[in-house]
């Protein structure tokens, strides 16, 4: 700043326009005017000597090992699930304004997302039970909501039907009571049972809030009690002419594997007594495995001489011929029927026919001249 | 210390010689002392913190990169943390404060150790109510004598940044010993 031992007066005289600057200059000048008494040999020293077992000491440390791949995994997770959350955070309000959404609402969409996710956790958490059967309710309240609209479409049935179905597959004891009032109320808004096209959405229903809770099993049981029967049942009185003391009953089971073609099951139960009832049996029942209906028809007829009334379905292909002697559990496979024909019907009807031409042979042969 | 020698020693001091490190340290521990004595007035402290700014330039040492700056740019830097740490954990000093302190006037009469003991506490007690940066870039330029483009490099700064940051630190020096009723000019010859 100032040269060859010029002082500062020296120096404003020679810029006298900078003088202005003065008192700053001289704040300059007074701190390189300021000396500070250096550290003492022997502090210098003493403290070299710490040092030099300092850096030794950092010498002898193990070098640090390489990061691990699972610590760069770990943060990968972490970096995912921050962004998750925030996610989360930022669709909260989304979320909580679709909590009361109605099928026919614009937010339903991420209700019913929301709720695959809690389900999901539940999962994992063990609580599976407890959210199926909030979700249970939460489907039929809707399902009441649609109703009170007339709205009669029948995927909130199906989607009550499916939650009902899994709260009852993963019930335990602490939600058997809210499940079981839920399928007692169940019970009387379903009466009207005419509002649903999808009948099978409808009678699995149904199915299920007549289940009863097994205590010992600790699990829903469906009984088919309440099912509507297909056709009346005849009850049919005669007295056959054939004199056999064999009892041989046969199960015919027809199956027919095509969807939506009916999966059915036939039984055919043929014994002779001299007193006989005949018995044709149409009834509708659920199989357990199935979501689909299947028919049942149980027949009981009198064995006749000829043996020959049933007529089987068109395509059914016989794989066993049952004997009077020994008639074995005959099963019967069923290729689908054209235009999804009914394979049993007409199987039931013929023989109606067949017991009805039987009667009539009876009523003829006894009746007086 | 030349810059080739010092960057052969840091080499060295890289591969565990204690010696090397030694020889850099000797080369630079009253700069660094100095700077901090300035910063925080206690000769104490600053030997501790003196100390402090070694042990961590051991520890950092395996990770430092000579990246054209000279070895006392970064130890500059750690000690200026060094310091920030400090003050932080005493409490803040007071800034620019209103609460006047107690000034000895300085007396032409008087012996002048005496004399120039007294201009240097009052100096340095006005510098104390600077930014970190201002009592910064007064030290380095003006009590270390410093090179602009030094000065520069140890602050991270650039050198116009470094000639603002100046004047407005000697400004701002000036008016503080204006307002504790210091004459400049005495102060100054009191000094001298």
């Amino acid at each position: 700043m100032l040269e060859n031992g010029a002082s500062l007066q020296d120096c404003l005289k020679r810029f006298p326009n900078e003088t202005w600057l003065v008192d700053e200059l001289r704040v300059v000048q007074s701190l390189s005017q300021l000396k500070v008494t250096p550290l003492t040999h022997n502090k210098v020293e003493l403290l070299e000597h710490r040092l030099k077992v300092q850096f030794n000491k950092v010498q002898a440390l193990p070098k640090a090992k390489p990061r691990p791949v699972w610590f760069m995994a770990n943060r990968l997770v972490a970096s995912v699930l921050l962004v998750f959350v925030l996610a989360l955070v930022a669709s909260g309000g989304t979320v909580a304004a679709s909590s009361s959404a109605m099928p026919n609402q614009t937010l339903y969409p991420v209700k019913r997302a929301w709720e695959n996710f809690i389900v999901t956790l539940a999962s994992l958490i063990g609580r599976l039970a407890e959210v199926w059967a909030h979700l249970a309710q939460v489907r039929y309240e809707e399902l009441l909501y649609m109703q009170a609209l007339n709205n009669y479409t029948d995927l909130p049935l199906q989607d009550f039907n499916a939650a009902l179905f899994y709260a009852q597959a993963n019930a335990n004891p602490n939600t058997v009571s809210v499940l079981t009032a839920l399928m007692n109320e169940a019970q009387t808004i379903l009466n009207d049972a005419s509002g649903w096209s999808d009948e099978s959405a409808y009678v699995e229903t149904e199915r299920l809030i007549y289940a009863q809770f097994d205590t010992q099993s600790a699990t829903f049981l469906f009984a088919p009690t309440n099912l509507q029967p297909l056709s009346p049942t005849p009850v049919i009185t005669t007295t056959p002419s054939l004199s056999t003391s064999a009892t041989p009953i046969t199960n015919l089971i027809v199956m027919s594997s095509s969807t939506p073609t009916l999966t059915a099951t036939i039984t055919s139960t043929l014994f002779a007594s001299p007193t006989s009832r005949f018995q044709a049996t149409a009834t509708r029942v659920i199989v357990e495995s199935s979501a689909m209906p299947m028919i049942q028809a149980t027949l009981t007829p009198s064995i006749t001489p000829s043996l020959t009334p049933l007529a089987f379905p068109q395509g059914i292909r016989q794989t066993a011929t049952p004997t009077p002697t020994n008639l074995p559990i005959v099963v019967f496979t069923a290729t689908p029927l054209p235009n999804g024909q009914d394979p049993v019907s007409p199987f039931v009807r013929e023989t109606f026919e067949a017991v009805y031409q039987t009667q009539t042979a009876e009523a003829q042969a006894t009746e007086p001249q | 210390l030349n810059r080739a020698d010092e960057q052969q020693l840091i080499k060295q001091a890289q591969r565990g010689d204690s010696e090397a490190f030694a020889q850099l340290y000797q080369a630079h521990v009253q700069a660094i002392y100095r700077y901090i004595v300035y910063r925080v007035s206690d000769a104490q402290l600053a030997e501790d913190l003196t100390a402090d700014v070694f042990t961590r330039a051991i520890s950092g040492l395996k990770s430092y990169q000579d990246e054209g700056h000279p070895f006392l740019a970064w130890l500059y830097r750690i000690a200026h943390a060094r310091v920030v740490d400090t003050y932080r954990k005493q409490g803040r000093r007071p800034i620019e404060s209103d609460v006047e302190e107690e000034n000895i006037p300085i007396e032409q009469d008087m012996d002048h150790a005496m004399l120039k003991a007294q201009a240097s506490e009052l100096l340095r007690n006005a510098m104390q109510n600077l930014t970190d940066e201002q009592q910064q870039v007064l030290i380095l330029r003006f009590i270390e004598d410093k090179r602009l483009e030094e000065t520069a490099l140890i602050m991270g700064k650039n050198a116009n940044a470094i000639k603002a940051l100046q004047h407005r630190a000697v400004r701002s020096l000036a008016n503080r010993l204006e307002r504790l009723g210091i004459d400049i000019a005495v102060l100054l010859s009191g000094l001298s």
